[in-house]
C-alpha cells in the first residue's frame, strides 16, 4: 500500500543543515499496523509528514497506491477548530465539500467513540481525552484506508490513553485499515502494533514482528521489550 | 453572584461617582460656575434634548464618525492583509506606515484644511487617520494568528482552498480583526471631537467649544457626558456582537 525507498530529508536552518532522515526504506502492507518507535528528534514525525504529503522528501521515492483522500492523519495534539461544535469538527471534510461521509456517519462515529452527548459541545468544553477522541473521529469520518498517527495519545493520562488504545485496536481489528503509528513508548508499540520499526538518528536500525497471540502487555513480551530497549539506548 | 447582582455591582462605580458629585455640590465652597450640580446639568440636558440641539449635534458627529470609520475599514482591511502576506509590499510600506502612525491626527488638521477645505472632508479625514491604524495592524495581526497547524489539518482532510479559508482561516482571523475595529471606533470618537473643536459648525465638539465661549459649563458637561455614553454604548454593542459571533474567543 505504501512503499518508501531510500528516503532522506534535510532541513536548512540558520545554523546549517540538519539531516532528519537518512535513507529510510519501509513497506506498509495493506491491513498492517506498524509502530514507528524512537526517541524524540529521531525523525519519526518527519517520516509521517512525508507520507502524508505535508512535506516533500529531499531524496528517495515514496509511492502510495491510494488517493490522498484516503489518507487520514491524527496529530499529536487534537487540533480541533475552536469555532466548530464537536459534530461539525468531525464533519469538517464534508462541510468543506470533501464528500467523504455523511451526517449519519458522523453520528455513528460519535456514538462509537462515546461522544454522542457532546455532539453540540465546543472544543473548549472537552477534556484532553475527549478532544483527542474527536480528532480521531474526524479522521475516521473520511473513511481512510491508511491512518497516520503521530503520538496521538502522548499527552493523555494513563487511563484515558489505555481506553483510546483499546478503541483504536478495536477499530483496526474490524479490518480495512492500514495504520502507521508513531510513538516513543515501547509498551504502547507492543500493545498495538503487529510490527515495530525502530528509528534512531534518522535511520531504521531494527524491525521486530510482534506475534498477534502475544499482543497486549502479556509477560511473554518482556524478552522482546528488552531487545527493543537495547536497540534504543 | 446572580446576573442582576453583577449588573448592580458593575454599575456601583458610576452610582458612587454621581452620589459624590451630588454631595460635593451641596457643600459650601463648591465652584458651581466650573462644575454645576448634577440637577443643573440634568436640567440643561433636558433643555438641549427638547430644543433639538443635542440631537442635531449628535447626528452630525455620528455621521462623521461612521463615514470616517467605514472608509478606514474599507482601506485598512485589504492593506493589513497585504502587509501580512506580501513581503514585496510590506518591506517598503512598513517604515512609511510606522512614520505616519506616530503623527497625531490633530497635528495635520491645518494641512487637511488647506488641502481639503473647511468642509466635511477634512473632519472625516481626521477620523480616518485615527481609526486607520488599529484596523490595519489588527488585520495584519489577525492573519499572523491563523494557526498553521490548523491549516495543516485542512490539508490532511484534502479541503479545497475556499473551504480552508471559510472554515479555518477566516474564523481564526476575524476575532483579532474585530479587536481592531473596536479600538478604531473608540479612537474615532476621540479624534472627531478634536477636529470639531478646531473646524466645524456642528457636532458635539462644536457644541462644547461654543459653550466655552458662552461660559456654559453645564452644556460642556452635557456634551462630555453624551460623548462618554455614546462611546461606551457603541463599544458595548460591539463587545456583545463579538461574544455572539465568536463565543470560542471569549472562552479562550
Amino acid at each position: 500500500m505504501v512503499k518508501i525507498e531510500e528516503i532522506s530529508k534535510v532541513y536548512e536552518t540558520k545554523n546549517g543543515s540538519v539531516q532528519a532522515l537518512r535513507g529510510v526504506s519501509l513497506d506498509l502492507p495493506e491491513g498492517s499496523f506498524t509502530a514507528l518507535l524512537g526517541k524524540s528528534g529521531c525523525g519519526k514525525t518527519t517520516l509521517l509528514r512525508l507520507v502524508a504529503g505535508l512535506e516533500a522528501p529531499s531524496s528517495g521515492t515514496l509511492s502510495l497506491d491510494l488517493p490522498r483522500l484516503q489518507v487520514g492523519y491524527v496529530f499529536q495534539e487534537p487540533r480541533l477548530m475552536p469555532w466548530l461544535s464537536v459534530a461539525d469538527n468531525v464533519r469538517l471534510a464534508e462541510l468543506g465539500g470533501g464528500g467523504h461521509g455523511d451526517f449519519d456517519d458522523a453520528a455513528r462515529i460519535l456514538s462509537v467513540l462515546g461522544l454522542s452527548s457532546f455532539s453540540k459541545a465546543f472544543p473548549h468544553q472537552l477534556s484532553g481525552g475527549m478532544a483527542q477522541r474527536v480528532a480521531l473521529g474526524r479522521t475516521l469520518f473520511c473513511k481512510p484506508s491508511l491512518i497516520l498517527m503521530d503520538e496521538p495519545f502522548g499527552a493523555l493520562d494513563w487511563f484515558t490513553r489505555r481506553s483510546l488504545q483499546e478503541d483504536l485496536l478495536r477499530l483496526w481489528q474490524e479490518g480495512g485499515k492500514t495504520i502507521l503509528f508513531v510513538t516513543h513508548d515501547i509498551d504502547e508499540a507492543l500493545m498495538l502494533a503487529g510490527r515495530v520499526v525502530v528509528l534512531k538518528d534518522g535511520e531504521v536500525t531494527d524491525r521486530f514482528e510482534v506475534f498477534p497471540a502475544h499482543r497486549r502487555d502479556s509477560s511473554d513480551l518482556f524478552p522482546l521489550r528488552e531487545r527493543i530497549l537495547r536497540t534504543l539506548i | 453572584m446572580s446576573v442582576w447582582g453583577r449588573r448592580f455591582f458593575s454599575a456601583s462605580g458610576i452610582i458612587i461617582l454621581l452620589l459624590l458629585w451630588h454631595w460635593g455640590s451641596s457643600r459650601p465652597g463648591w465652584n458651581h460656575f466650573l462644575f454645576p450640580a448634577p440637577s443643573a446639568v440634568l436640567a440643561r440636558m433636558v433643555q438641549l434634548v427638547r430644543n433639538g440641539m443635542l440631537a442635531r449635534h449628535l447626528l452630525a458627529s455620528l455621521s462623521r464618525v461612521f463615514s470616517g470609520f467605514a472608509i478606514s475599514v474599507a482601506v485598512a482591511f485589504p492593506l493589513g492583509i497585504a502587509l501580512a502576506l506580501l513581503p514585496v509590499f510590506s518591506l517598503p510600506a512598513r517604515p512609511v506606515l510606522n512614520f505616519v502612525r506616530q503623527i497625531p491626527p490633530l497635528a495635520v488638521i491645518p494641512l487637511l484644511i488647506l488641502g481639503l477645505g473647511i468642509g466635511e472632508a477634512s473632519r472625516i479625514a481626521v477620523v480616518v487617520m485615527a481609526s486607520f491604524f488599529p484596523i490595519l495592524l489588527n488585520a495584519e495581526n489577525g492573519i499572523r494568528h491563523v494557526d498553521s497547524k490548523l491549516i495543516e489539518v485542512g490539508k490532511t482532510l484534502s479541503l479545497p482552498r475556499s473551504a480552508t479559508f471559510r472554515y479555518i482561516a477566516f474564523p481564526a482571523f476575524f476575532p483579532h480583526f474585530f479587536v481592531g475595529v473596536r479600538l478604531a471606533l473608540s479612537y474615532s470618537w476621540r479624534s472627531l471631537v478634536g477636529a470639531e473643536i478646531v473646524a466645524a459648525s456642528s457636532g458635539l465638539g462644536y457644541m462644547i467649544r461654543e459653550a466655552e465661549t458662552l461660559s456654559r459649563s453645564d452644556t460642556i458637561i452635557c456634551g462630555v457626558l453624551v460623548l462618554g455614553c455614546v462611546g461606551a454604548l457603541s463599544d458595548l454593542l460591539l463587545e456583545a456582537l463579538s461574544s455572539r459571533l465568536f463565543p470560542w474567543s471569549q472562552a479562550s
